[in-house]
């Protein structure tokens, strides 16, 4: 089936379309949910939310973006609601945390690389998370950000900076991140600036 | 900013390049939670077949109260007529000694008889016409109630209160033939109206309006004129007195009086023993209400070996899609017998349940019930390690498909590792059936019975084949709610005693419907072979 097909047959509510849609994007928005929640269920329930948000609102869909890119912000905005709902999450998101993190590095499976940067991110404090993987991974600005989770555009740009270091810190560890004049990703090497 | 550290953009990049492909494959009932939310019509089958399932008990229900209060009350008109009881009047019914002395036996006695409409085709006549007798009244007990006339198509059966003599005589008809005591083809009706006038004290039977009522018996109980002897605590007691409407009322419309009482003080005039046969049944009046017709109820569970038949649909025209960037299996395999593609196996099944039999006839009974049927087999796959999209054939219009993108991690072809799928199903039936006793005697009998099961599927798991042959996608939703079971069985029962018989034999059951949607294009259809066991309580 069409992305045209099951975009035309989503916004008829048709069953079929709407499962085609489901299948064909569900993989990669659950990898997305699960670098913002704190479990699986979580993840599976923000992705469940965000699909319904998604086919309620697929009328609304004016094919000037790609449907992908729509529907992946309809599932970061509700992971990100989700979050909010949490009052811990509030909390942290202004907090620095910086300790605990060697002994968590040794729970990460080393199966695939691409999955241990996603463990990697995970096992940032929550508020370091949301900010790294709103502005590094889906491309919102420090303003957005701000505005998306109620905080100082400073506080973002400093969640962020300390994310990164940390998050520098575990892949290095992991030996999936070079810190010398050169860096290795999978397989490739390339020159630094 | 830090040699060691890497740039923002870069590091940035990095990560996107790494996390790009990160995908995870969620489970399906997240897809039943979004499918339920967005198509919640889809919830009424559910709906509809529990509203079905409860209607369908409150009618048996219902069906069988007003049977037994029918069969009942014909019962105690017929023993009123015969003698064996009286009406007293708070409606208690009392039992004549002569028949409580052959039913000794604890018996529930039925208060608040109500003259409602039965109908009945026994067909019970005296071999003699009886005595006519007189009834005499205690009028210092006797509580005034209505008469209540019965009104049937060839008699009346009358219940009158009075104070006086009930009177009867033989007498003819116009056409000379002799009346006899006959409780025969008896219709009674709900009308009560058509009480018949009080009389005088001596309470002569008067004549309906376009009828002609002839007192066929007053009976009074020796006992009646002594009780203090007996202590039967009937003081309270009504005449009862049975009157027969002329079938040519045409030609009769003199009012016909009866005026010389004859007394009778022999009980065996009666001959009440003729009336046996019907006041013996005492199952009938023993019998709870909501299970008045039926004779017994069997409680059973039958665990079976499941299998199924699979074939593949006619071709489907499917639409290529020009930009389809999965290009896995856009076209179904070629038709073939899809049997030899997969490898399938047996697995355990089990029903349990339990059905009320209503008989028919001496050997052939009918029975409904509910029964939960758990149904699953395996198939023989191979995990190949990892999740590939996979086409599924789903069938829209006609002859028109369209391929649905699945992730599937099994197959058929060759993989280091086997995997062992189960496809099952839980589903609620309301099972019909007919019995006929072949062989039998008091304590065993040999029955053959045939079923049809209205069936609904609760919930399952289903691994169907994709549009290749070669994989298998989990697609439960794809399972069909509403379908339908045929049944055939046989069966010993063994009387255990205390009502209890002990049943065991061989059944097999057919699903008559694809176990998927129409819009799958592979028929399957399940079938069972199992023993079925269980125990059959009389009522």
């Amino acid at each position: 089936m069409t992305e045209e097909q099951m975009l035309a047959g989503s916004v008829k509510n048709n069953a079929i379309a709407q499962e085609a849609l489901y299948n064909r994007f569900s993989p990669k928005m659950l990898g997305v949910c699960y670098r913002f929640a704190k479990n699986r269920e979580d993840a599976e329930d923000m992705l469940q939310e965000g699909f319904i948000k998604v086919f309620t609102q697929i009328q609304n869909f004016r094919s000037e973006g790609s449907l992908e890119g729509w529907v992946r912000r309809i599932v970061v905005h509700t992971c990100i609601n989700s979050l909010k709902k949490n009052k811990k999450f509030r909390e942290s998101v202004d907090l620095i945390h910086a300790h605990s993190l060697r002994t968590k590095t040794e729970m990460i499976p080393a199966i695939m690389q691409a999955k241990q940067i996603v463990e990697c991110i995970r096992l940032l404090p929550i508020g370091y998370r949301t900010v790294l993987n709103l502005f590094a991974l889906e491309g919102y600005s420090h303003r957005e950000i701000s505005e998306l989770l109620e905080i100082e555009e400073s506080t973002s740009r400093s969640q962020f900076t300390r994310a990164k270091a940390m998050l520098e810190d575990m892949l290095v560890e992991k030996n999936i991140l070079f810190k010398n004049n050169t860096k290795k990703l999978f397989g490739k090497t390339v020159s630094r600036r | 900013m830090d040699n060691e550290s890497l740039q923002d953009e870069e590091f940035i990049r990095f990560l996107q390049e790494g996390t790009a492909e990160f995908k995870m494959y969620p489970s399906r009932k997240i897809w039943y939670g979004i499918y339920n939310d967005m198509h919640p019509a889809r919830k009424w089958p559910s709906l509809a077949v529990s509203l079905l399932l409860l209607i369908s008990m409150v009618y048996l229900g219902i069906n069988t109260n007003n049977s037994l209060s029918k069969k009942d009350t014909i019962l105690h008109a017929q023993r009123i007529a015969a003698g064996s009881i009286f009406l007293a009047s708070n409606n208690t019914v009392f039992e004549s000694p002569t028949d409580r002395l052959s039913h000794s036996k604890s018996r529930s006695h039925k208060k608040n008889l109500f003259p409602i409409i039965a109908e009945t085709r026994e067909t019970i006549i005296p071999e003699k016409e009886p005595t006519p007798v007189d009834t005499e009244m205690n009028t210092t007990t006797a509580t005034p109630v209505s008469s209540a006339t019965i009104p049937t198509n060839d008699y009346n059966i009358t219940i009158a209160e009075n104070n006086s003599h009930a009177r009867n005589e033989a007498t003819k008809t116009s056409d000379g033939a002799e009346n006899k005591i006959a409780i025969n083809n008896m219709k009674t009706s709900t009308d009560n109206s058509s009480t018949l006038p009080k009389e005088s004290s001596n309470s002569n039977f008067a004549v309906q309006e376009n009828s002609i009522e002839k007192p066929v018996i007053a009976m009074r109980s020796e006992l009646l004129k002594k009780p203090k002897e007996t202590s039967t605590g009937s003081e309270d007691l009504i005449a009862t007195a049975v009157t027969q409407i002329s079938s040519q009322k045409t030609e009769r419309t003199e009012e016909k009086k009866i005026d010389s009482p004859v007394e009778s003080t022999e009980k065996e005039n009666l001959d009440l023993t003729k009336y046996k046969p019907i006041v013996e049944n005492k199952a009938a009046l023993k019998t709870p209400n909501l299970i008045a017709k039926a004779s017994s109820i069997n409680y059973y569970i039958s665990p079976s070996v499941g299998f199924r038949t699979l074939r593949q649909g006619g071709a489907l025209e499917i639409p290529v899609a020009p930009q389809a960037t999965v290009v896995n299996t856009l076209q179904p395999a070629p038709l073939q017998n899809v049997n030899d593609k997969v490898t399938q196996q047996y697995a355990i099944n089990l029903e349990a349940g339990a059905t009320i039999i209503f008989p028919v006839s001496k050997r052939l009974s009918w029975s409904a019930g509910l029964q939960f049927n758990y149904t699953n087999y395996e198939i023989s796959a191979r995990n190949i390690g990892h999740s590939v999209q996979v086409d599924m054939i789903q069938r829209t219009t006609g002859n028109n498909g369209v391929l649905v993108s699945k992730a599937s991690s099994y197959a058929n072809t060759l993989s280091e590792y086997t995997a062992t799928l189960n496809n099952s199903t839980s589903q609620v039936s309301i099972p019909f059936g007919l019995q006929y006793k072949i062989l039998g005697n008091k304590n065993i009998s040999w029955l053959a019975g045939v079923s049809l099961q209205p069936t609904y599927t609760i919930g399952g798991n289903a691994y169907v084949l994709s549009a290749d042959n070669r994989h298998y996608i989990s697609a439960p939703s794809m399972l069909r709610r509403l379908n339908a079971n045929a049944g055939l069985e046989s069966y010993l029962s063994i009387k255990t005693g205390k009502g209890i018989s002990f049943i065991i034999g061989p059944q097999v059951r057919y699903q008559i419907f694809s176990n998927y949607k129409s819009t799958y294009n592979y028929k399957e259809k399940l079938y069972n072979a199992g023993v079925k066991v269980g125990i059959n309580k009389s009522f």
